[in-house]
């Protein structure tokens, strides 16, 4: 195999040997050092042989002693070939063409795509970005993804994150905006409210007239220091009310889990169908009769042309049905309560705020045995900041 | 002279046909043969090769023999073997 490919990378040639005392010829070039392979007689008088290109001159003076006459039948090997390519100029020019198209034309942005827009101008992000060389029919090679990334995050504040994903001849736009919350000018008259309903724990005004006092209980929207300022005189002033309000909030989560758990566990048979839908119509290429008695579906879209043209209306609907066999599991009490009281505890710390300060955590268990479930309630007392400016309505308030 | 060496291999568990300068010959099924150790060919055709070695002749017949290759101190034959004769 190894001097096969040897022999194909350095060239042989295939030769005919005619004489009367072929095995002489043989014997000499073999003591010599003249490897031949492949040899076998033709006829009485002539053998054919393969020999490389580097010994089929040495053959002429061992063919004129032994009186035979070499003849050259075929030249075979690599660097033949390339002999016979290179008379064709335009077709390795035609090639090497064809190389450089192919990857030049890889490498060209055919869309751009932006996705999480939702108060921004599609076709102004569209314009800094083609100011970046973002843009269908440009290099993707001369796009620093990272630079434009930061670019877009100075250049607009509205951006609080944004992604540059390139995938073949696709650029893909993440963009995520900020949530800015209105914001109230200084001089604007304001109130302070509760956020949450809750129980006052401490105030600390710095303008305006306080109306709660510590130990009361707040709901949410009650003006905790107001705008509005009644002064001896019986003469009203708006101000632009300002402090911090902290109170005690109680925040309560209730999980309920069973103790039994249906694990399903996928058989490993499968069925599929096969669905085209053009335009609203759905045409049933391979429809499946689903014997299965438990079975996941999962359904995959491919758009035909992909991507190209956006909204294509022929698209093909896969629908995989995969048998499923359910399987109890018995959890026990003890350990569903424990599992119960880790997700509410879980989704509890995510709907805190930062900020807040936790003082006190306390569950309340309860096995409910005709439903085979387990209720966990958890309740977190926290401090937390809870004023928030709103503007005053002067038709309400007055 | 030969003896000795024949002992002296015999005793060293050493291989016959290195000591001795003898071929080495190996038949894979019918269609091929190694000969080592030779010393030309006498003879060749598509019915009969003879390679000379230094025990006497080796004669091989069969049909469609072809010589896969020929080196100084091996030789391959491929064909349908039907024979293999020892001419001392």
């Amino acid at each position: 195999m190894i001097m096969k490919l040897w022999n194909y990378f350095f060239g042989y040639v295939i030769i005919k040997v005619k004489g009367p005392a072929l095995e002489k010829f043989l014997n000499i070039t073999v003591n010599q050092d003249i490897f031949l392979w492949d040899v076998f007689r033709i006829d009485k008088d002539s053998i054919q042989a393969k020999v490389c290109i580097m010994n089929f001159k040495k053959l002429k003076p061992i063919a004129r002693k032994t009186k035979c006459r070499v003849f050259l039948v075929s030249k075979r090997g690599l660097p033949f070939t390339f002999h016979r390519i290179k008379k064709r100029k335009m077709l390795i020019a035609g090639a090497c063409l064809f190389l450089v198209l192919l990857y030049v034309l890889s490498n060209v942005i055919l869309s751009v795509e932006i996705t999480g827009l939702e108060s921004l101008d599609v076709k102004d992000i569209e314009k800094q970005l083609a100011e970046y060389g973002v843009k269908e029919g440009r290099f993707k090679f001369l796009i620093n993804t990272s630079y434009i990334e930061n670019q877009l995050l100075l250049k607009n504040d509205k951006i609080s994150w944004a992604e540059i994903d390139i995938k073949g001849s696709r650029v893909l736009v993440k963009i995520v905006e900020k949530i800015v919350p209105p914001k109230i000018d200084e001089q604007t008259p304001c109130n302070i409210v509760a956020a949450k309903k809750g129980v006052i724990e401490e105030i600390l005004p710095l303008k305006g007239d306080v109306r709660v006092k510590p130990g009361d209980t707040v709901r949410e929207g009650q003006v905790l220091i107001s705008g509005l300022i009644e002064l001896e005189d019986k003469q009203t002033y708006f101000v632009h009310a300002q402090g911090q309000v902290t109170a005690r909030i109680w925040h309560e989560e209730t999980v309920k889990i069973p103790i039994v758990r249906y694990e399903r566990l996928p058989t490993g048979r499968n069925a599929v169908g096969y669905k085209l839908k053009v335009g609203d119509k759905i045409i049933n290429l391979k429809s499946q009769n689903i014997t299965f008695k438990h079975y996941d579906k999962t359904i995959t879209r491919k758009i035909i042309p992909y991507k190209f043209i956006q909204k294509f209306p022929i698209e093909l609907v896969i629908e995989t049905y995969s048998e499923v066999n359910e399987k109890k599991v018995f959890i026990g009490i003890e350990a569903a309560f424990e599992n119960a009281k880790k997700i509410a505890v879980e989704r509890l710390m995510k709907k805190l705020s930062p900020d807040a300060k936790i003082l006190d955590k306390s569950f309340v268990k309860h096995f409910r045995k005709d439903e085979n479930l387990v209720e966990v309630k958890v309740l977190i007392e926290t401090l937390e900041e809870i004023g928030v400016e709103r503007e005053l309505n002067f038709v309400n308030e007055s | 002279m030969k003896k000795i060496k024949e002992k002296i291999s015999d005793i060293l568990e050493l291989p016959k046909d290195v000591v001795l300068n003898l071929p080495k010959i190996t038949l894979v099924g019918d269609v091929q043969l190694y000969i080592e150790n030779h010393r030309g060919i006498l003879e060749y055709n598509r019915e009969r090769v003879k390679i000379k070695t230094n025990l006497g002749e080796i004669i091989i017949s069969g049909s469609d023999l072809k010589i896969k290759t020929v080196m100084f101190e091996e030789i391959i034959v491929e064909g349908s073997i039907k024979g293999i004769q020892l001419e001392k």
